[in-house]
């Protein structure tokens, strides 16, 4: 650590430096002035003999300083310099360096916050969701399971759990519908963050009776309660029941996601000893040193030795831990995520290809500069660290225009998203240049900088003759074949990375394009939807909810403009929340521990002709399909060819197993066209439609079809469900068409993302197939000069160049085209609409692409072909 | 790496002034101004080292551990900075004369005349 030390003393040591020197000067002036002088002149003459005396004490200082520092600082501004030289080609490979790295940063930011801290709780990364498992399908655990794990795991420094719970908060404006989550006492310690405002709740708050007290979101408290600290304390009415507020919660938390406000989880004995009800979510926080292998054995034999007691409720259960992040995102959003990292890797490489090109092309303009130097007998190395500061260089001023295009661009995401919508993307207000992700941005503009100039800087000084070969003015054959062959691969490399992002980005456009082709069958802008829950206090019966349905269906048909109306749990192309539902089939038991599951819509009678959805087989449900009418259900196309492939389905009978088995067996009474109820599916799933009236839900949508403006008819539909019930929220109100919009909202980000970085490595490549063309013809000048003066068509000259930009597009197509067929594999599980097999599509991309190389091709051969052969000639 | 801009160093080889200043300090410690008027004298006035430049070469010598360096009063009742040559400095300056001999001896064997 000598080093550190000489840093502390640094100082020291000049400040001796000093003084010595002071004294030397009076003890010359001394000796001077006993010779006979006088002081002024003796100290002149002091000085004169010294020196510089400021310099010298430089020299002096220099001594202790770091040598590679310096001289590296030395080479900083010496490429600082250079690059002044030559303005514009550094001016574009900042450019080129700053798009790439601020697509690649603004990507990696949303990636930071999505996968990395998808919900910014301390420590995250230890912590799990315990779901349970029911053969291929996982459910949240029962009560008396999770306390039975909490008297058993040794795994765990904790678990808590929680359910949900929507509220209708009234009183001071328009009543508004709330999603609480319920949770244990222990639930804030775990998660390791509490109120901002007020206090936790108590264990004593947690007794039935005892549990009116209420934590409120940072955003209900802003927007509904207008920041007002005092609200703490008072009490509001939710559910029509005085609630005392406790607390507030910090901004940006959101654990559970959106929710609005925290409640006791209070259960009475009869809940707390049920083994079937599978409501609560349960997170545990791993003890150091537990990994979640060991947590999962763990809890695997726990749930066997229960599964032994409880055979009745727990044969079959197993447990399912999964880490936070993912029980977050889910599947989708890192997938995507991953795949946008990826792109954004391609991207990179482009650029790299592009500025590794540039910076031969920069190379070779001072290959005479560094020929001196090299015969003059400057180390090769010094040279090549020279080169590659340059680079360096070059690529921090690109990082630096990247990160400033990155917030811009994130700037742009930000404020693209509703705020509607925002809440529910767990990430979204942590989605910015955090200090990580500048972090990477920096290191990577340091390894693409240093990567695309290494091989231009070891061609320039790496060969032993290369300095020779620079030298000569005509140089050998060699050294022209070997940057060419090198330039050549650099446009290959460009050209293959661009087609697997261009054809990637061309499947997604085509597949949300056929996505908004076929959601126009629903003549979406025609279409008013709005949601509405009934809470259990006053519409616990399944008579209330009946009624309710069927008077509010009366009302809205009733309004002025409307031709129909209908009720239904998922729209098609939703987001997402189609549920999905065990089932079984009448005279086929079941095997244990398999899957058989469909999504489950509950629906009124006229949902399928309101939405245009043809019948196929059999009947549409009817109003005579009442609660008292035998059970009947709809399926679709899909279920009834893999269930009845051979018989006619209209007759059999299936029942939901989720609703139990008093609800007795349901009779199949039509098959109607398939529907894409969540656009992440892939393809149409097999659906159960079922009448509301025999199975009525608390959460429903409202569709009104309107003849003229559909959010004209707004109002009056807010007026007709409040005649029926003043206090009930109308939510989500808007057209189909931008409920649509909506839930496509992410998709339509990763598809634009998808076709920026697709046309920025499309336009990259061409401009390398161009520049390679183009420094191609200016080295052949006199060759093709020659050629022309000794007879050559200027039309075969064009065709040659043209021909060879073609070439260089053919070769990197090839390369590229496994790795475009990949990514189109990928995209097309992913979301709907995206085929492998769309030749279409394949053809189109790979004939566009093409097109741009002809036309990146084509000044260069005009150039070529309008060489004029004595000029050529004379120009040597 | 930076080319030098002082003159007065260009007279002398790299090395040359350190050897001096070793050989001098070796033989007896003494401080900078001293040391000076040492090598003018022992040069005979012969070499013409521009005064100042003797710091940087000590500090170089200090900070390579070839000189050790430390206030004293002199007789003359001055606070000066008496520099003595340190084990390593020793060896250094061994090593440095003999390649410098024998450096000298090639180069007058090319420079005397060959007798044929």
């Amino acid at each position: 650590m000598t080093w550190l030390k000489q840093l502390f003393t640094r100082r020291h040591i000049y400040s001796d430096l000093s003084e010595e020197i002071a004294q030397h000067l009076q003890q010359k002036a001394d000796e001077l002035m006993s010779n006979g002088m006088s002081r002024v002149a003796a100290e002149r003459q002091a000085r004169r003999a010294f020196g510089n005396v400021a310099l010298i004490e430089e020299r002096g200082r220099e001594a202790w300083r770091w040598p590679t520092l310096e001289s590296i600082w030395a080479d900083v501004r010496d490429a600082m310099r250079q690059l002044r030289k030559q303005p514009v080609m550094a001016l574009i490979i900042v450019l080129t360096f700053g798009l790439g790295i601020g697509v690649t940063t603004a990507t990696f930011s949303v990636a930071n916050a999505f996968l990395f801290s998808p919900l910014g709780l301390p420590h995250s990364e230890n912590m799990v969701l315990i779901n349970e498992q029911q053969g291929s399908h996982e459910v949240p655990a029962s009560f008396a399971d999770f306390e039975s794990w909490q008297q058993q795991t040794q795994s765990f420094a904790q678990i808590t759990a929680r359910t949900w719970a929507y509220l209708n908060l009234t009183g001071n404006g328009e009543p508004q519908r709330l999603s609480a989550a319920r949770i244990a006492p222990n639930f804030f310690h775990l998660v390791g963050i509490g109120p901002a405002i007020g206090r936790d709740f108590l264990a004593t708050e947690s007794l039935p009776g005892n549990d009116h007290e209420v934590i409120l979101s940072d955003a209900l408290w802003r927007h509904r309660f207008a920041a007002n600290r005092d609200i703490v304390g008072h009490q509001i009415t939710l559910n029509k029941q005085a609630f005392t507020v406790v607390g507030v919660m910090p901004i940006g938390f959101h654990f559970p996601q959106a929710i609005d406000l925290w409640q006791p989880l209070a259960l009475t004995d009869a809940e707390k000893n049920d083994r079937s009800a599978h409501d609560f979510p349960v997170y545990g926080r791993l003890k150091r040193g537990v990994s979640q292998k060991q947590a999962q054995a763990e809890m695997d034999r726990i749930a066997t030795l229960i599964a032994k007691e409880h055979p009745a409720t727990n044969t079959g259960i197993g447990v399912h831990l999964a880490s936070l992040a993912q029980s977050v995102n889910g599947d989708l959003t890192p997938a995507f995520t991953r795949m946008m990292l990826g792109g954004t890797f391609l991207v990179m490489l482009v650029v790299c290809a592009n500025v590794a090109n540039l910076s031969l092309a920069r190379v070779l303009a001072r290959r005479h500069e560094i020929a001196v130097r090299v015969t003059l007998g400057a180390p090769r190395l010094r040279i090549l660290r020279q080169l590659l500061t340059e680079s360096a260089v070059l690529g921090l001023l690109g990082a630096m225009a990247g990160i400033a295009f990155a917030a811009v661009y994130l700037h742009l995401i930000l404020i693209s998203m509703p705020p509607e919508l925002a809440r529910y993307v767990y990430s979204w207000d942590r989605i910015g240049l955090s200090v990580p992700v500048l972090a990477a941005a920096i290191l990577l503009a340091l390894v693409s900088g240093l990567g695309a100039g290494l091989v231009p800087a070891l061609l320039a000084t790496g060969k032993p003759s290369a300095g020779m070969a620079f030298l000569s003015a005509t140089r050998t054959a060699t050294d022209t074949r070997q940057t060419h062959r090198l330039r050549n691969t650099f446009a290959v490399v460009q050209v293959a990375m661009a087609m697997i992002l261009v054809l990637g980005a061309g499947l997604m456009v085509q597949g949300m394009r056929r996505m908004l082709v076929l959601q126009q069958d629903f003549s979406p802008k025609t279409l008013l939807t709005f949601m509405i829950n009934l809470p259990a206090a006053r519409y616990g019966d399944a008579q209330q909810r009946v009624a309710f349905l069927d008077q509010a269906l009366n009302r809205l048909q009733q309004i002025a403009g409307v031709s129909g109306t209908a009720a239904t749990d998922c729209f098609p192309y939703s987001d997402g929340d189609a549920e999905w539902r065990e089932y079984s089939v009448a005279h086929r038991p079941k095997a244990r521990g398999i899957s058989q599951s469909a999504q489950a819509l509950t629906i009124s009678p006229g949902y399928l002709r309101l939405m245009g959805i043809p019948q196929v087989r059999g009947r549409f449900l009817t109003s005579s399909d009442g609660p008292s009418a035998p059970p009947v259900v709809l399926i679709n196309q899909g279920l009834a060819d893999h269930l009845w492939p051979n018989e006619n389905p209209v007759g059999q009978q299936l029942r939901l197993d989720a609703w139990g088995d008093h609800a007795g067996w349901a009779t199949v009474v039509g098959v109607v066209g398939d529907v894409v109820n969540s656009w992440t599916d892939t393809v149409a799933q097999p659906t159960i439609y079922v009448p509301y009236t025999q199975h009525p839900p608390d959460t429903t949508y409202f569709a009104v079809r309107a003849t003229g403006d559909a959010l004209a008819l707004a109002p009056a539909a807010r007026q007709s469900i409040h005649a029926l019930d003043v206090d009930l929220p109308v939510e989500e109100v808007k057209t189909y068409d931008r409920f649509l919009h909506e839930s496509l909202l992410g998709l339509g980000y990763v598809v634009v993302m998808m076709a920026a970085m697709g046309g920025i490595t499309l336009l990259l490549g061409g401009l390398g197939i161009y520049g390679v063309l183009a420094s191609g013809v200016q080295e052949r000048t006199r060759e093709i000069g020659v050629r022309m003066a000794l007879g050559a068509n200027r039309a075969d000259i064009r065709q040659q160049t043209l021909l060879s930009g073609v070439r260089l597009f053919a070769v990197g197509a090839l390369i590229g085209l496994p790795g475009a067929l990949l990514l189109a594999h990928l995209l097309s599980s992913l979301f709907f609409g995206v085929r492998t097999s769309d030749l279409g599509t394949l053809m189109g991309t790979i004939l566009f692409a093409g097109a741009l190389a002809v036309l990146a091709s084509l000044l260069p051969a005009m150039r070529a072909s309008s060489i004029d052969p004595m000029r050529a000639l004379r120009g040597e | 790496m930076k080319p030098s801009k002082q003159t007065s160093e260009r007279d002398l080889f790299p090395g040359a002034l350190e050897m001096m200043v070793l050989q001098t300090v070796k033989w007896q410690p003494m401080h900078g101004y001293a040391l000076v008027q040492h090598l003018k004298e022992r040069s005979k006035e012969l070499l013409q080292v521009e005064e100042g430049s003797l710091y940087p070469a000590l500090q170089r010598l200090l900070r390579e551990g070839l000189l050790k360096a430390e206030w004293e009063t002199s007789p003359a009742n001055r606070r000066v900075r008496t520099y003595s040559i340190t084990p390593a400095g020793a060896k250094h300056l061994e090593r440095e004369v003999s390649s410098f001999t024998q450096m000298l001896k090639g180069i007058s064997l090319v420079l005397t005349p060959a007798k044929s």
